[in-house]
């Protein structure tokens, strides 16, 4: 026996299942304290969990913009397509800015409804496949708010994936039954991952550099990317402000401009959304390895999908189609393709 | 219809969608527990190591965020933040290898001489072998116990520790060379 096995047999201190759930008690201690609050009432994925299986959830990665009259929530409007020249980002994101500011805000609930997905790898049979979820959330100034979820069919992750994807019988990895849940305690949307209720949202800056001092002071002390400067953590969070958060039109608007004014986002030009559905695509660099591709429709200031790059990972971790968002007086119920 | 067993996506994958979903996070802690236990344990002892083992993973829940998958995997990562912790400890740590080193050596009955003669010597050795660990330089410590406890390749500890491959091998070699020094010198049968 060597000198090496010797010390490991001298010194093996074999986990315990109390050790194990000592620890793991400790650690999700430690995880629920400060670091986003409200992200977790969000997103919510209980549904995606629980499965033996993982992957990961897109988060509300970004958002839409939006903005609906009357009672129903408005789809972006294919009259108002993206202009046909090459539009900078700055111009993507100013326009955007305008259109936002116009949005009409009345309605007894703040709806977004989106798709989202999660990449799954089959190892052995070697090909990557996306799962959906589709998401409807209502929230009503006074805090209450639902969430429902229909679970929608899996497709293959990349056009080299179908192939294998089909062969195997098109499998759905975490299938998703239809339901409704009331939210329980006052909602709050995540501005900076700070949990904001809907009275502190409606009191955000409208002017540009103001709104970015404010969303600076909210990131919490202990946030997972303290480490990296305070606008990389805000270009990060920004978008969240577009899309899920019930911001004012005037908020929402100089958030545009507010990103229009930071290093790091470029525009790509003409691209379409899972759902075919034609916008300007916008690259942000979130920090080194890590961007994000968000694709509005600056005509209509709604943001149609997001999507993440992650360096080392192949494909996208993170893929949430827009389909809504926005006030309106039709009641919560479990959310169908429209 | 739960997920085919074989579907999984990587470390860096989950630590990647767990900077937007902490929930996540949860199945790094999984997938590591059991190994990172053994290493923070057979260096601090049962005791501490509960309370260090949760630190590692709460840090490296902290850092996710910061975490490169282009600099190396989630496993180095996880020893390396858990190496960093243990050097905090190093009271703690000596402690451990000072009362192994007081163990009385034969403890076992002498009628299962045979069948217990391999874990016997070892344990006649113990001592000595103790004594020496708490003798070596952290540096190289740190590169025996990763190879002892966690059987890390080379290479891992490189990324571990920060260091070139080839101080690696190095280090393991003079510690080795310490380590059998301090044995006593190998009798008939063993």
């Amino acid at each position: 026996m060597d000198e090496l096995q010797m010390i490991s047999e001298m010194l093996d201190e074999p986990p315990t299942p109390e050790t194990r759930a000592a620890v793991h008690r400790r650690l999700l201690d430690g995880m629920r304290q400060p670091e986003r609050p409200a992200r977790r009432a969000w997103r919510r994925p209980a549904l995606w969990s629980g499965f033996g299986l993982t992957a990961a959830t897109a988060a509300a990665v970004t958002g839409v913009v939006v903005v609906s009259s009357g009672t129903s929530p408005r789809a972006p409007d294919p009259r108002h397509g993206p202009a046909t020249r090459p539009m900078s980002s700055t111009t993507v994101l100013l326009t955007a800015a305008e259109h936002a500011e116009k949005a009409p805000t009345s309605g007894t609930y703040w709806h977004v409804l989106q798709m989202q997905s999660r990449l799954f790898h089959n190892e052995r049979k070697n090909y990557s496949i996306l799962g959906w979820q589709l998401v409807g959330q209502w929230s009503r100034p006074d805090g209450r708010s639902w969430t429902g979820y229909r679970g929608l069919p899996p497709t293959p992750a990349s056009a080299k994936d179908e192939a294998a994807f089909r062969r195997d019988g098109s499998p759905d990895p975490a299938r998703i039954s239809p339901r409704l849940d009331k939210g329980t305690g006052t909602k709050t949307f995540p501005v900076c991952d700070k949990g904001m209720t809907y009275r502190q949202v409606q009191a955000l800056p409208t002017n540009p550099a103001e709104l970015r001092d404010t969303l600076r002071r909210a990131i919490p002390r202990d946030h997972p990317t303290a480490g990296r400067t305070a606008d990389e953590v805000v270009k990060n969070c920004v978008t969240d402000l577009l899309s899920s958060v019930p911001a004012p039109p005037k908020v929402r608007a100089a958030a545009f401009r507010m990103l229009a004014a930071m290093p790091g986002v470029t525009a790509m030009g003409e691209v379409a959304d899972e759902r075919g559905r034609k916008g300007v695509g916008l690259r942000v660099q979130v920090q080194r390895g890590v961007s994000d591709t968000v694709i509005i429709d600056p005509g209509s200031s709604l943001v149609l999908s997001t999507s993440r790059a992650v360096a080392g990972v192949t494909g996208k971790v993170d893929k949430v189609v827009y389909l809504q968002a926005g006030w309106t007086d039709a009641p919560p119920k479990i959310p169908t393709l429209p | 219809m739960t997920a085919p067993p074989d579907t999984a996506p990587t470390d860096a994958e989950l630590l990647a969608t767990s900077v937007r979903d902490g929930d996540r996070f949860s199945t790094v802690y999984d997938r590591h527990y059991a190994d990172i236990h053994r290493y923070v344990a057979g260096r601090l002892g049962p005791q501490a190591a509960e309370d260090v083992v949760a630190e590692v993973f709460l840090a490296a829940f902290r850092g996710r965020a910061a975490f490169d998958p282009a600099r190396g995997s989630v496993r180095p990562w996880l020893y390396g933040i858990a190496t960093n912790l243990i050097g905090q400890h190093r009271r703690t740590e000596t402690r451990r290898y000072q009362a192994l080193a007081q163990v009385p050596p034969d403890r076992h009955p002498d009628g299962h001489e045979d069948r217990v003669a391999a874990s016997v010597s070892a344990e006649r050795l113990q001592p000595s072998l103790a004594r020496a660990l708490a003798g070596l330089s952290g540096k190289d410590r740190d590169v025996v116990l990763l190879k002892a406890l966690s059987q890390l390749t080379h290479e891992e500890i490189a990324d571990v520790l920060g260091i070139p491959y080839g101080t690696v091998g190095s280090r393991l070699n003079r510690a080795r060379r310490k380590l059998r020094a301090a044995l006593p010198a190998p009798t008939e049968g063993l």
